[in-house]
């Protein structure tokens, strides 16, 4: 008997997967939380409650439309009578490597906070599931997708242990994709803009969304109308009280943070590092948009073609991988790229699972802080001996992890890069044989001057 | 939902509750305010009776105090760019703008909104002449300063300067960043001003920031002083903080907040009928936070916590204290969402 089968949905083996995957985070994130990111949605909360919304005072540094998923969930745990979100304690001022130091979460706001993360890890991997159901017909190749997501180790790490919302632009970034292919238009502009005014990553994928469009060669002008109506909508409508606010500056600063260079660095290239890479990742997706548009496909497998670009595209954002978190959008690409288009996509999915993880557990040095301070799981003592096992030693542990986590991060892309490239010819061979001719030619010159 | 609803109709379903969900958030952001909080209280014999209310679960702390300041008429934040300023930018957290003196002067304005302050002027060096005229007493005002540098409209006499004058009548001054005193602004120029601390402090009492902020042995030394929790006090910068060893053996004063066993986060110190506090370590949150929460509390050189109650509020919530001369009501401890201010009468 296969552990999934193909009659229903909510199947014997996909009921484990769930169970696990919520057992498993509930567990690590009550226990095991990165209070730097975490310590920063209640500074968010408590501004927004205190009357000054999300730019009135610092504290919330990423567009706007996370911090309203934030006002809600605030609203709903406050009513259920979560009173205390954090405290500070003077006695892990010596945690320098938190940014604000000091100040942790309970146990409690580190559970209820998992269990809102976990809910969108299950949305977005009903919507992978949605995805390759629709595509292959295949519910159990499409529970294969859902598990893969939900139970891929470093989904979990980032949710319940780092406390990190990228599974949200996971989720409507395939949204987005969806809206399209059912052809409402306006609502995938809008889906986008709040994926980019989410997490800036999907941006880069405006150029490969505009082109499906423009190839419903009948229809595109009022789908392209429409779908543009919407994202303009969308974003007036969230940018509006900012704007009104004087704060537009401060609800992107976290990208101008990275594209004004770094005051730190010398040289132009470690200066403008992320404004140099980000412009050749733009120029890559422009490029993946074309060769795109110029693919000839029926119109039967036009949405088919327009998902695997899709996974394409999503790689190419990754070419700079950045914190494990960052991934966490290209985790459902190469779920359904492995299915659906390429077996061979399952070896960096697991290595990028694997480095990922490493990535987040770097931070496990502090993780521990919550239930030290307030159940005294573990004693103090001992909590600052598991924090100078990690961080002692000029970091030797912590700067370990991180090679080894972003190492592997790195070579997952690249070997994913490298598939990609093989569908379209470019791999060894014909790099062999474009050495081999131009050698040739070289030598036939050669020849010819004799 | 069956198999064939869920395939045609998830995607469609989802996006619209995401964006429905989106737009309720964002309506709590704008509607969210410091209005939607309140506290009152009543005297009954040697007790003070409070009640609370909150929309949400926040929890409470309400503190008595003896020999506190009233609520200030207005408070005055000093800021020029015409003239000299001797402060220096704090750490922006990742992704956030530069600390610099403009911004926190426009963080103040939130932070005490939050703190029931909401008179809060920005004044220039020609304002501060104004204000400090010799027949204006500075009973009743506040004044933030955190140039690191006074201009010289006030601080005009080495010996005798206005601001000084300003203070002995009643004012409170709250000075962030160097060592006040140290230096007369102009619009060109900062002036030093030798041993400038004693004139405002009594002696050279105040550290020089030499040893920096984030020094690892100095983190791991700093222990709680008094107040500190009752007022959920967070700065622990200590850089330009008052040295209570060095100040005069006859100085009023209270220091609060935290120490390095030598200098003083928070230092409040008598002048005349008004107060000097000095705000130790760079321009940070925290910082700021604690600058609201003293200037909002009332706390002065003698004040004395004379009883303290916490609990839960999820939409009212009342209790009991010894009666003092004030009340101050906290909401949300060290995430403060609410504060307020109340003189005891009688």
């Amino acid at each position: 008997m296969r552990f999934f089968d193909d009659e229903r949905f909510l199947c014997k083996g996909l009921f484990i997967v769930i169970i696990a995957g919520i057992i498993i985070r509930l567990v690590l994130g009550y226990y095991v939380t990165f209070v730097n990111d975490i310590t920063a949605w209640v500074f968010t909360i408590t501004n927004i409650d205190g009357g000054n919304g999300l730019y009135g005072v610092a504290g919330y540094y990423y567009p706007p439309v996370w911090g309203y998923y934030l006002a809600v969930f605030a609203e709903i745990i406050e009513h259920l009578g979560v009173d205390s979100l954090g405290d500070f304690f003077t006695e892990l001022l010596f945690m320098e490597e938190m940014e604000e130091e000091g100040s942790i979460t309970t146990p409690t706001f580190n559970l209820v906070f998992t269990i809102f993360l976990t809910i969108l890890d299950l949305l977005a991997s009903l919507m992978i599931y949605w995805i390759v159901d629709y595509f292959t017909d295949d519910k159990v190749k499409a529970k294969m997708g859902f598990a893969l997501f939900f139970l891929g180790i470093n989904v979990i790490a980032v949710s319940s242990m780092g406390a990190m919302f990228d599974s949200f632009s996971a989720l409507m970034t395939l949204l987005c994709f969806c809206m399209l292919i059912k052809k409402y238009d306006f609502l995938a502009g809008v889906m986008f803009a709040m994926a980019v005014l989410l997490k800036l990553f999907p941006v880069f994928l405006i150029f490969l969304l505009v082109c499906y469009i423009l190839k419903d060669k009948d229809n595109w002008k009022p789908r392209l109308l429409k779908a543009v109506l919407g994202a303009g909508i969308a974003t007036a409508v969230i940018m509006l009280p900012v704007i009104l606010n004087g704060t537009l500056l401060d609800s992107i600063s976290f990208l101008t943070d990275r594209a004004g260079g770094s005051d730190e660095s010398t040289g132009f290239i470690s200066k403008y590092h992320d404004v140099l890479v980000y412009s050749f990742i733009f120029i890559l997706s422009i490029v993946a948009a074309v060769v795109f548009m110029r693919q000839k496909t029926d119109a039967e497998n036009l949405d088919r073609q327009f998902l695997w670009f899709m996974v394409i595209a999503v790689i190419i954002i990754f070419q700079n991988t950045g914190a494990p978190q960052y991934l966490i959008l290209l985790m459902p690409f190469l779920i359904i790229g492995a299915l659906m288009f390429d077996r061979r996509m399952y070896i960096p999915l697991a290595i990028l699972m694997i480095g990922c993880t490493i990535a987040q557990i770097l931070h496990l040095g502090s993780e521990m802080v919550s239930v030290t301070m307030y159940d005294h799981l573990i004693s103090f003592d001992s909590f600052v001996s598991l924090y100078d096992a990690f961080y002692g030693n000029g970091n030797f542990v912590y700067n370990l992890l991180m090679v080894i986590g972003n190492g592997l991060e790195e070579l997952a892309v690249l070997i994913a890069a490298v598939i990609v490239l093989d569908h379209f010819g470019i791999n060894y061979g014909y790099l062999k044989r474009l050495v081999s001719e131009h050698r040739d030619k070289d030598n036939s010159a050669l020849t010819d001057s004799d | 939902m069956s198999d064939v609803d869920f395939k045609k109709h998830f995607p469609l379903a989802l996006t619209v509750i995401l964006i429905a969900v989106m737009l309720v958030g964002e309506i709590i952001v704008i509607t969210s305010s410091h209005d939607d909080y309140s506290s009152s209280i009543s005297v009954d014999g040697d007790a003070v009776h409070f009640e609370l209310e909150s929309p949400g679960a926040h929890t409470y702390d309400v503190l008595s105090f003896n020999n506190t300041f009233d609520t200030p008429e207005k408070v005055y934040i000093y800021f020029d760019e015409d003239y000299q300023s001797a402060a220096k930018n704090g750490l922006a957290s990742k992704g956030a703008r530069d600390l610099n003196e403009k911004y926190y002067v426009q963080q103040l304005f939130g932070t005490l909104m939050v703190r029931d302050l909401e008179n809060v002027e920005v004044v220039d060096a020609h304002d501060l002449e104004r204000i400090m005229a010799d027949d204006n007493p500075g009973k009743g005002y506040a004044l933030i300063m955190l140039s690191g540098a006074i201009p010289d409209t006030v601080y005009d006499d080495e010996s005798n300067p206005k601001i000084l004058n300003w203070i002995k009548t009643g004012g409170r001054l709250y000075w962030v960043g160097g060592m006040i005193g140290n230096y007369i602004s102009t619009p060109n120029d900062l002036v030093s001003v030798p041993n400038g601390t004693t004139l405002f402090l009594g002696s050279e009492c105040v550290d020089d920031g030499k040893i920096a902020e984030d020094d690892p042995k100095v983190l791991r030394m700093i222990e709680e002083k008094d107040l500190c929790d009752e007022l959920c006090l967070m700065n622990h910068g200590l850089s330009f903080g008052v040295i209570e060893s060095l100040l005069p053996s006859d100085s009023v004063h209270l220091c609060i907040g935290r120490t390095d066993g030598t200098r003083c986060t928070s230092t409040l110190v008598a002048c005349g009928d008004g107060m000097i506090c000095i705000m130790g370590g760079d321009y940070s949150i925290r910082q700021r936070l604690d600058l609201a929460q003293i200037i909002s509390s009332g706390i002065g050189p003698e004040s004395v916590l004379v009883d303290h109650a916490s609990g839960s509020v999820n939409g009212t919530a009342e209790g009991t204290v010894m009666k003092g001369d004030s009340v101050f009501v906290i909401l949300g401890r060290d995430n403060t969402v609410f504060c307020q201010y109340h003189e005891v009468a009688g």
